[in-house]
């Protein structure tokens, strides 16, 4: 009987491994995502002291032991966010918001894998559970919080513009490929899109 | 954040209020009027024009800002223009929204000051992205709602078209942000075809002029911008890549929709495929070496019990 659920465990195994799909790297949907468009914040007569923007230096998950430095990048000439080489340095969209401002979606990106490098340090993204911490720490020492509230993923074609607002209630968006991996192209299909607001 | 950021931060704050404070001109507390009709497409006038004059407000402040942390040609050369615009747009909107009874308020919205203290906290070229990106936003939406704002019924006529000349200049500047902010590498990432297309309207005057025309492009994909003031007919037409279509008739009103996947994704950040492959993996692995350890579990009792 052993010998028998045996066989038939590697026998599994071995078909899976040798299936001819593509690999794929899943990422389960999670949470909603934050609505950003919300009504714009009115004049108020006594503001409380607003929260201070960082310059981000360095992106920490506690929870997975992941710290990477952030470097400022913009928009390639071919109109892409361009990403860092290093698959261990994460790239922040400089012509967006700063982490940790009152307003505004501030995206930071970065490698999933590289051909030379391996896994990159956003490997991470599909495992991230609904509330774990997101620490962007700034250059002066300062840090801003959040914690994830969102999880998606979208075509490399249909991200929505909105990951890229200026106004609306802050959040952080961590940005990553994705789903099934086409070797001949070199490149996923998909983003892995996760959401983080303020804690 | 040491001493002397702060201290840049609060100057450059302080300064943008007061540019804001030197261009509006209204009372402090809003008269609003409580019998305004909904207007389509715009929804409560009094909603549009404190949401558009806000914007205004915003450009007014930018300009002041750009002009004081701008280190690059582009951004030294545009913040006067976006200055500028910003104090005349808010003395328009406030001459329209009076002539229906309402009054704007001077004080800039949070969301506002947000952005001023997040251009503040920067310098150099850091600086010059940020700000052109917000400007080249902050006039693209300001354009968009004070179009709809003109279609607001009971506005006095002659400042309709002073405002509409206004906007044909706010048009050129958002033209000049574009393209500066494209070459600063500054410009929105997948632009406007990735995802989904975004639709040109324009809204032609009653009479004259030349026939809408939207158009849909792939690649870097513009979503077409309608443009007609009634006359002839539009017309649309999508690239390779893209796809768009458009049309105009005698009331000017031209549409435009264009989505493509000509151009690069917005984000690229994967090339190896180990992830993905590593992923996939651990289902055989695991099925097998559960395999494996029954077999030899099964061979290890079959020997006892032969023995």
């Amino acid at each position: 009987m052993l010998l028998l659920l045996g066989t038939a465990l590697l026998g599994t195994g071995a078909g899976l491994a040798a299936g001819g799909d593509p690999p794929r790297l899943a990422a389960e949907d999670l949470g909603n995502v934050p609505v950003g468009s919300a009504a714009p914040l009115r004049p108020a007569p006594a503001v409380a002291a607003a929260p201070r923007p960082v310059q981000p230096a360095t992106l920490e998950l506690p929870g997975r032991g992941v710290t990477a430095p952030v470097e400022p990048v913009g928009t390639g000439p071919d109109g892409g966010m361009v990403v860092p080489e290093q698959v261990r340095h994460v790239g922040w969209w400089a012509p967006g918001v700063l982490p940790g401002g009152a307003a505004g979606s501030a995206v930071l990106a970065g490698h999933v894998d590289s051909r030379t490098q391996g896994i990159g340090v956003l490997a991470v993204l599909p495992q991230l559970a609904d509330g774990e911490p997101v620490v962007v720490r700034g250059t002066d020492g300062r840090t801003a919080r959040f914690r994830v509230v969102a999880r998606r993923e979208y075509g490399k074609y249909d991200l929505p513009r909105e990951v890229f607002r200026r106004d609306g209630a802050p959040q952080l968006v961590l940005i990553t490929c994705g789903g099934t991996f086409d070797p001949v192209a070199g490149s996923y299909e998909s983003n892995i899109v996760v959401y983080a607001v303020p804690a | 954040m040491n001493q002397n950021r702060i201290g840049r931060t609060v100057g450059a704050s302080v300064a943008a209020f007061a540019l804001v404070g030197l261009a509006a001109c209204g009372g402090e507390t809003p008269s609003i009027p409580t019998e305004l009709p909904e207007v389509p497409g715009i929804g409560d006038p009094r909603q549009a024009f404190g949401d558009a004059h806000q914007k205004a407000l915003g450009l007014a402040a930018l300009g002041g800002i750009g002009l004081e942390q701008g280190v690059g040609e582009q951004v030294r050369n545009l913040a006067p223009q976006v200055q500028q615009e910003g104090q005349q747009l808010n003395e328009r909107l406030r001459g329209l929204a009076s002539g229906i009874g309402v009054s704007l308020p001077d004080q800039v919205s949070p969301e506002i000051q947000a952005q001023v203290d997040d251009l503040a906290a920067r310098t150099g070229e850091q600086f010059d992205q940020g700000w052109l990106q917000a400007a080249q936003e902050q006039v693209g939406q300001l354009n968009e709602q004070a179009q709809g704002l003109l279609n607001v019924p009971g506005l006095p006529p002659e400042q309709i078209d002073q405002a509409r000349a206004q906007l044909t200049d706010l048009g050129e500047l958002k033209t000049q942000l574009d393209e500066a902010a494209t070459a600063a590498g500054a410009a929105t990432p997948g632009g406007d075809g990735a995802g989904e297309g975004s639709d040109g309207q324009a809204a032609g005057p009653e009479a004259g002029g030349q026939g809408g025309d939207g158009s849909g492009q792939g690649g870097t994909a513009d979503g077409g911008a309608g443009d007609g003031s009634g006359g002839g007919a539009g017309d649309g037409s999508g690239s390779d890549a893209g796809s768009g279509s458009g049309d105009g008739n005698g009331n000017g009103n031209g549409n435009g929709g264009g989505s493509g996947q000509g151009g690069a994704p917005a984000v690229d950040a994967g090339t190896g495929g180990q992830a993905a492959s590593a992923s996939d993996v651990a289902l055989p692995v695991a099925l097998g070496g559960a395999g494996l350890a029954l077999l030899v579990a099964g061979a290890l009792r079959l020997r006892r019990s032969r023995a």
